[in-house]
């Protein structure tokens, strides 16, 4: 089942175009990798499906449904819930990793201690971080490393229940084993949500994900399967890109 | 070798114009506590203005209470206006040209002489609202003294808080204003107590706004918000001024000097707890 069907998506700054007649269906509980040289439009692909593009001045044409329904129909704070996001750059809130969890289930009016509680513990565990912190819920999140930052800031963003996990280039800053212990998570991730990750690693994108897609110049060049798009690309600027010619 | 002789000479200007800088502060505050010092006692500081002419014995404790009621009275309604309008211009101003034009006001009231805002005070809230020589209408005088210089500051803490941090928590579904309440006002909560704090010194030590607004010469402790008051930098002029007491003038400064030195220190303290944090 497709979870987002999107059609002739077109995305600009002013009028500056980054994105153009992007058409692309999103399976729902599958890992979909974007791929692509720097300065493609992924991440600003990325950030116009939870309409995050809008707090940074952009706009756009063309229809992104949701579940069938289009998500300018949605509430934009209910569209953000449903679909969130991880940036690039770990950004934990200067709060204890407690309070890092339970902010935005605070805002949807989950009061109960024990109840937050709960929600703490199975996000930390969901990202891999619980037996390294939980002793120490109290700490403060900017004390944790960059890679126990990105897992943290992957626990916040579950912690609203979202169907779909956007997350761009989260291993950009990371070590060899931190990023191992994201894509693992993620592997696992893809039983409970549909994961949507830009990468500039190919390998990462070969290892992790279900259906890949690769964007040049704004672009949707090639979208299918991953093992298909990387055994047997059938545009000739994907071959390329993948056999290591476009920076 | 020209360039080599150049830096050193600007060197010797910049610690020469420090060393300068720091004996001025150090002569002040030297000279008043020299002066002063034989002043302070209990009853100086705990005692009502008594003697003939009124004043040249007694204590200051009417004009200290008064100066501190002056001073929470002006932060409370300049703290209000300045958070919301520094607010305003960050998160919610879309449009450059109001952002400019409310920079400019600020920048307009932030030039305006002290006494003209006093006369204004007094116009405005004392004549035309009725709110006579009181407590009140000075706060409110000294609060519009200090509003620009608290917006300013925290217009500036607001924009340096980390702009990814805003986004997550955008990206989290969660409201501007929860994002503003829960995440934005506590992450700068010490950086802008503390410059409410500095801008309360400020507006304590100010002698002009409250001379037409708020003071009556040996007024007691105010009862109420519409009471006259006493200031400790209206006792010292008045007493300097009508030639009352030299001696309890500089009492006078000493105390208020003193004052002003604990608000500054507390206010220093606040913004390093601010950088511990981090």
């Amino acid at each position: 089942m497709d979870i987002l069907k999107i059609k002739d998506l077109s995305v600009g700054y002013g009028d500056k175009k980054i994105l153009k007649d992007l058409s692309i269906n999103i399976k729902k509980n599958k890992i979909t990798s974007i791929i692509g040289p720097s300065g493609c439009g992924k991440s600003t692909f990325l950030t116009t499906l939870n309409l995050m593009i809008e707090e940074n001045g952009g706009n756009f044409t063309g229809e992104i449904l949701f579940e069938d329904k289009n998500i300018l129909s949605y509430r934009k704070d209910d569209i953000r819930k449903k679909i969130g996001i991880v940036f690039q750059k770990p950004a934990p809130f200067p709060f204890s990793i407690y309070k890092n969890l339970t902010y935005a289930p605070r805002y949807y009016g989950i009061k109960d201690k024990k109840e937050l509680d709960s929600i703490v513990d199975k996000t930390l565990k969901m990202a891999g971080l619980f037996h390294e912190t939980h002793e120490d819920l109290n700490m403060s999140a900017m004390k944790l490393s960059g890679g126990q930052q990105q897992r943290l800031c992957i626990a916040r963003a579950l912690t609203v229940d979202p169907e779909i996990l956007l997350l761009d280039e989260p291993c950009s800053a990371l070590d060899i084993k931190n990023t191992a212990n994201i894509e693992e998570m993620l592997l696992n991730f893809s039983k409970d949500y549909t994961i949507i990750i830009v990468t500039h690693n190919l390998s990462q994108a070969k290892r992790i994900s279900d259906y890949t897609a690769f964007m040049l110049d704004g672009e949707l060049v090639e979208f299918g399967e991953t093992k298909e798009m990387f055994n047997n690309p059938k545009d000739k600027r994907t071959k390329e890109y993948i056999e290591g010619i476009y920076g | 070798m020209s360039e080599k002789i150049k830096d050193s000479i600007f060197k010797i200007w910049l610690t020469m114009s420090t060393l300068v800088l720091f004996i001025i502060v150090v002569y002040i505050f030297g000279y008043i506590f020299k002066n002063g010092f034989d002043s302070i006692n209990l009853e100086f500081i705990f005692g009502n203005p008594k003697g003939m002419p009124l004043g040249s014995e007694g204590g200051v404790f009417p004009a200290i209470i008064g100066s501190l009621l002056l001073m929470v009275i002006a932060c409370i309604f300049a703290s209000i206006l300045a958070i919301s309008t520094a607010i305003y211009t960050v998160f919610y101003c879309n449009v450059k040209k109001i952002e400019n034009i409310v920079h400019l006001i600020i920048q307009c009231m932030a030039g305006v002489p002290s006494i003209v805002l006093g006369l204004f005070g007094y116009t405005l809230l004392v004549m035309y609202l009725k709110l006579g020589r009181s407590l009140l209408s000075g706060g409110i005088t000294l609060g519009i003294m200090i509003f620009p210089y608290i917006q300013v500051r925290v217009e500036k803490i607001l924009r340096e808080v980390d702009k990814s941090i805003i986004e997550s928590s955008y990206a989290l579904g969660v409201s501007k204003v929860y994002t503003i309440f829960k995440l934005i006002l506590p992450l700068c909560k010490s950086d802008i107590i503390s410059t409410i704090t500095l801008a309360g010194g400020f507006a304590m030590g100010a002698a002009a706004p409250i001379v037409l607004t708020a003071a009556v010469i040996f007024a007691p402790v105010p009862r109420s918000l519409s009471s006259p008051v006493m200031a400790l930098p209206f006792h010292l002029y008045i007493l300097t001024g009508e030639g009352i007491s030299l001696e309890k003038s500089y009492g006078t400064a000493l105390i208020l000097i003193v004052i002003l030195l604990i608000i500054n220190f507390i206010s220093m303290l606040l913004g390093m707890k601010r950088k511990e944090h981090n």
